[in-house]
Parts: C-alpha cells; sequence; structure tokens
C-alpha cells in the first residue's frame, strides 16, 4: 500500500511523525473545535411572548374562542371576498360581502377582526406578501366607509404561503385564493 | 457561540518529506499549469476493523473539487501509470482510516503522482457524526494550497421545507449532505438568512402574522426579533457590520427599513406608495438591492443603504423578485418570469448583460450565490415536486442537492 510505505519513509524524515503515530493525542499540535451539527431551534409557543419592544406587537393575532352561536355567526357573516388576478381593487361581490362584515364588526365591537390577504401562487412568495398586504388594507379602508374604526381592524398579508386550493391548474382555481379572510381575534 | 457545545477535532499536520533524496514537487507550478487541475484520488486504506460503508472520505473529497469544476477528478482503485500519463495527472489523494466505536482517525495525504513523495498530510479524528466534515475540510486545504483561494466545501445552505402544511428551515451541508431540521412548529417559517456562521432570521407566522424571528443553530435557542403590528418580513444581514434591512408595512404601506444588529437606529429608506420588498445588501454594505412594483410590474431595482439613488436594473420581462448580489458585487442575481414560468437571471449591477441562468422546467426561484461566487443555488420545482439545485453562475454543470421534493429558499452561508 503506497500510503503506508510513504507515510514510513515520510518518518525518516519528518519531524516526530513516530511520535504521532504512536499516540497523537499526546502532541496535540492543532485542536480545532468543530460545532455540533445544529440543534433544534425551539420555536414553540413560548418564543411568541415578545419582549418589551414595540408596544403595539402586545396586541394578539391568535383566532379568538368564540362561543357556540358567535361561532355561527362569524361562520356566516365572515366570508372571503375575492379579487381579481394580481388586482387589489374591491369588486362588486367583495362589496357586497364587506357590508356584512360591516354589520357584524358593529354588533360586536369588542372582538377585533383580523383580515389577512392571500395570493394565488403564480408570482413570487416576496412580492406576493406586499400584495396580499393591500387587499387586506383595501378591505380595512372600505370598511371604514361603514364607520368601523381601523383600530378595530387588524391588518396583515399570508402573500401565497396559505391558499385555499394548493397546486392549481386552472384560473378558477386561482380565483379561490385570491382573497381577503376574516378572522375575530382575540 | 460560548454556549455552543463543541467536540474536539484533532487536525494534525504531519510532517512534510522534503530533503536530499527528492526534488521537492513545485506544486504552484504544476497547479498553474491547468485551468482545471488534473488530480487522482484513491480509496483510503482501512487500518482498523470496521469499514466505512457510507460517508467514504475519498468520495466526499473527489466530489468537492470535481463540484468546484477547478479539478479534474480522475477516481482510480490504485495508483494507474497509464491513466495518469493519460490525463495529465500529477498528484494524488489518498489515505487511511480505522474507525473505533463512534469515533474515526483519518489520515490524507496530498502526493507527487510520479514518486509518491508526500506534498501534505493532515490527521484528523473525531466522531463518525463528523467524517464528512473532515474530508470537506482537506478538501478545503487542496484548494487553499493549490489555487491560494479559500474553500467553500465546510460552508452550509440553510432552507425551507414545505411538507404541504408546515413550513420549517432546514439546513445542509452545501452537498447536500447532513440534512436536518431547525424548526419544528405549526406554521410558516420563510425566507431564513445566515446573520453570521450559527444565527439564523427569517419570517415566521407564529403569532398569526409575519413577523422576524431570530435563532441560534448551536444553542437552539430562538427569539421573536422584529415585529410591529403590521407585515414585517425579507429580512437581510449586512455582511460587513450586520446592519438589517428588511421590508415591513407599519407606516402605512410596504417600504424598506434599516437597523443595527440590536434593532436601535430604526431608519425608513422607502417611501413610495408602491410595493417595495426583498432587500438585498450589497457585499460591502453600502447599496440594497430590492424588489418594487412602483413602475407597474415588480422589477429589480438598486439604491444606496440611505435610500439615495434608486436605479432601475431590470426591464425585460413581466415580473422580477428575489434579488441577491454577487459576493464580489458585480453582478445581482433575480428570478425573472416569462411567460408564467420563473428562471434565474443574473444582471450587472450597472444594468447590463442580462443573462439567463437556468433553464430547468417548471418554476426556478429563490437564487443565492456560492461564498466564492462561483456557484448559485435554487429552488425548481413542477407542481407539488421542489427541490434545491446548484448550478455554476456560467450556467453550466446543474446538480440537484436535495431529493425530499420540498425544498426551496436556499440561503448559502458565508465560508
Amino acid at each position: 500500500m503506497v500510503a503506508r510505505r510513504i507515510l514510513a519513509s515520510a518518518g525518516i524524515f519528518a519531524f516526530g511523525i513516530s511520535l504521532m503515530l504512536a499516540g497523537c493525542a499526546k502532541k496535540a499540535a492543532n485542536i480545532e473545535p468543530l460545532p455540533e451539527p445544529a440543534t433544534r431551534l425551539k420555536a414553540d409557543a413560548s418564543v411568541a411572548q415578545p419582549r418589551a419592544f414595540d408596544t403595539s406587537s402586545e396586541i394578539s393575532f391568535q383566532e379568538a374562542d368564540l362561543n357556540e352561536q358567535l361561532r355561527r355567526e362569524a361562520a356566516e357573516k365572515l366570508k372571503p371576498v375575492y379579487f381579481d388576478f394580481n388586482s387589489f381593487s374591491l369588486r362588486a361581490d367583495a362589496i357586497e360581502r364587506l357590508g356584512i362584515i360591516a354589520g357584524f364588526c358593529k354588533d360586536h365591537g369588542n372582538l377585533r377582526i383580523l383580515v389577512q390577504g392571500h395570493c394565488d401562487e403564480r408570482g413570487s412568495s416576496e412580492y406576493n406578501i406586499g400584495l396580499g398586504e393591500r387587499r387586506a388594507r383595501a378591505a380595512r379602508d372600505y370598511l371604514a366607509n361603514y364607520g368601523i374604526s381601523p383600530a378595530q381592524v387588524e391588518v396583515t398579508s399570508y402573500g401565497k404561503e396559505q391558499p385555499a386550493i394548493a397546486g392549481c391548474g386552472d384560473e378558477s382555481c386561482h380565483q379561490q385564493n385570491r382573497r381577503d379572510e376574516f378572522k375575530a381575534v382575540q | 457561540m460560548e454556549h455552543m457545545k463543541k467536540t474536539a477535532i484533532l487536525l494534525l499536520s504531519i510532517g512534510i518529506a522534503s530533503g536530499a533524496f527528492a526534488a521537492k514537487f513545485n506544486l504552484d507550478l504544476y497547479a498553474s499549469k491547468f485551468d482545471s487541475i488534473p488530480i487522482a484520488v484513491l480509496p483510503f486504506a482501512n487500518k482498523g476493523v470496521a469499514a466505512l460503508d457510507t460517508n467514504q472520505p475519498w468520495l466526499v473529497i473527489g466530489d468537492d473539487l470535481a463540484f468546484s469544476g477547478r479539478f479534474n477528478v480522475l477516481r482510480t482503485d490504485k495508483p494507474d501509470t497509464a491513466a495518469y500519463a493519460a490525463n495529465n495527472v500529477g498528484v494524488q489523494i489518498d489515505g487511511e482510516y480505522a474507525v473505533t466505536g463512534n469515533s474515526v482517525a483519518l489520515d490524507c495525504f496530498l502526493r507527487d503522482a510520479a514518486a509518491g513523495e508526500q506534498i501534505v498530510g493532515r490527521k484528523y479524528q473525531g466522531d463518525l457524526k463528523h467524517l464528512r466534515t473532515m474530508a470537506h475540510r482537506f478538501a478545503n486545504e487542496m484548494v487553499e494550497i493549490m489555487l491560494g483561494e479559500k474553500g467553500y466545501f465546510t460552508s452550509t445552505i440553510v432552507y425551507v421545507r414545505d411538507d404541504g402544511k408546515n413550513k420549517n428551515l432546514w439546513i445542509m451541508d452545501y452537498d447536500g449532505g447532513n440534512q436536518r431540521a431547525i424548526t419544528n412548529a405549526a406554521g410558516i417559517n420563510i425566507f431564513p438568512i445566515f446573520a453570521d456562521s450559527s444565527t439564523i432570521i427569517w419570517t415566521s407566522f407564529l403569532r398569526g402574522k409575519p413577523d422576524l424571528y431570530k435563532g441560534n443553530i448551536g444553542t437552539g435557542r430562538s427569539e421573536i426579533f422584529m415585529y410591529s403590528r403590521y407585515v414585517t418580513t425579507s429580512p437581510s444581514v449586512s455582511p460587513v457590520d450586520g446592519r438589517i434591512v428588511f421590508a415591513s408595512s407599519r407606516n402605512g404601506n410596504m417600504d424598506i427599513y434599516v437597523c443595527e444588529p440590536d434593532k436601535s437606529g430604526l431608519k425608513q429608506i422607502t417611501f413610495n406608495k408602491a410595493v417595495d420588498t426583498s432587500p438585498c445588501w450589497s457585499p460591502n454594505g453600502y447599496q440594497v438591492a430590492f424588489c418594487s412594483d412602483r413602475a407597474g410590474s415588480p422589477q429589480i431595482y438598486i439604491m444606496d443603504a440611505d435610500g439615495a439613488n434608486v436605479k432601475r436594473l431590470t426591464f425585460e420581462g413581466k415580473y422580477a423578485d428575489s434579488p441577491v448580489w454577487s459576493p464580489k458585487g458585480d453582478r445581482v442575481a433575480y428570478q425573472m418570469q416569462t411567460d408564467w414560468k420563473f428562471d434565474i437571471w443574473t444582471i450587472g449591477v450597472d444594468g447590463a448583460n442580462p443573462v439567463q441562468t437556468s433553464s430547468c422546467p417548471g418554476n426556478n426561484e429563490y437564487p443565492t450565490w456560492s461564498p466564492d461566487g462561483s456557484h448559485i443555488a435554487f429552488s425548481s420545482g413542477r407542481g407539488g415536486a421542489i427541490d434545491i439545485y446548484v448550478v455554476r453562475a456560467d450556467g453550466t454543470d446543474l446538480r440537484r442537492i436535495t431529493k425530499s421534493g420540498q425544498a426551496k429558499m436556499a440561503d448559502w452561508s458565508h465560508f
């Protein structure tokens, strides 16, 4: 074996080679630490409790735990509104639904409403978060016409990260994903 | 870092044979003769009892050197004079290993292929789980010795694994080895980036909306980092001073903000009614590339880090996003859509010479540069199956490095 032969001959000339072969650890010349493989980040719910940095972050965006009657009413009235491709303009069908949603907001002034803007899966993830944010804001601005305070309405965007139907192949499917969803939050 | 659990790995320099018996091999002269340096890689001899049947270091070393495109690797079972002559091979890598329980000792050699004289010898010892890393380190040494450049074979890639229900962060070696989860939460975790070799910043929807989180892959600790009542997303960390640039709707619509590593000095740097997002630092920390639809469709722009001197880079295509600045600073890679399909392009920072890098079927998205700028990793897929691929920056030598069908949004670490 070449390796052994050369190693042996190298030993004749090389400084300290026999010592190393006999017991390398004793003459630890350069011990270099190697990091452990990454451990799992504990991204559990506890990290969701923000430290004092921005008081507005204390606002919760988790869905409210509604009683059965309220849950049924919310399911009936807080229905998604839909958008045209690459658009955040409110269509007639969206405006009709927003009227019902405004009624729910008025009837339950103690509940905050989270508007989640969503997009179809054809664009980029980053830009779609911007587009979804515009869709959510369009709904909040329209609700203001009914006297719903922007303070009662949270807006956020899921971009294309949570499609109603994943892997769409046609326009009627994409249409289901271009939407605002409305949730009562705590 | 001081909390990081460390395992010592012995890295001893074995003597370099020199002296009266043989003329010293002129490695610099040899390496300078080739665009792609011929090198033979032989299987290592087993000096212990248990044989290595996975992660064999000689295969890892050969793959690393071949991957770089800078070596012409000849794999042979034993020194083969005829094949060496036919391929101009002047140097050879061989070695020995011994496995004891969970520990492995590895001796790696670079030799003058003709005379058999040792040019470089390195000894590694440590846990078997570090075997690939030992091999990557020796390959890095080969690059440093023969090319005078830093090797990137110990670099890692953080990415998103999307199982159709949850999107979690995973990390792997640059070659797809050692894939493991680093978040394990129900929900959406996207846009991970390396702030440094052990710190990841990413966008998580843990609170029901996008905020920035920060985690240390050594300690496993993570915390919410940057948030507001509105959207906070798409972080990028300056390689020069650690400043963070990100997109947020906190002042009414999506704009770009900069802050210090400790979140102080928050400053808004775009004020456009358009969607401004996807910011990315230039390697010298003076400029930021970003995506904006201020001209109607999403396109790539660059500006100074204080928001001045905005300049549009992309004009071709109807939709461009995900800009990433090359480590050398001369080009920006991005994804651009033509005919409902995204491909990876690069363009000069002066807006000249846009070049398509990928031509894979389906969407090609989220480019990221190798630490030396020689390669681009990106995700590519069709339907539900998306994987991470690596290609040379000139578009040649495409390799798929994940096989789960669920991997995307890669960020390649620094060296």
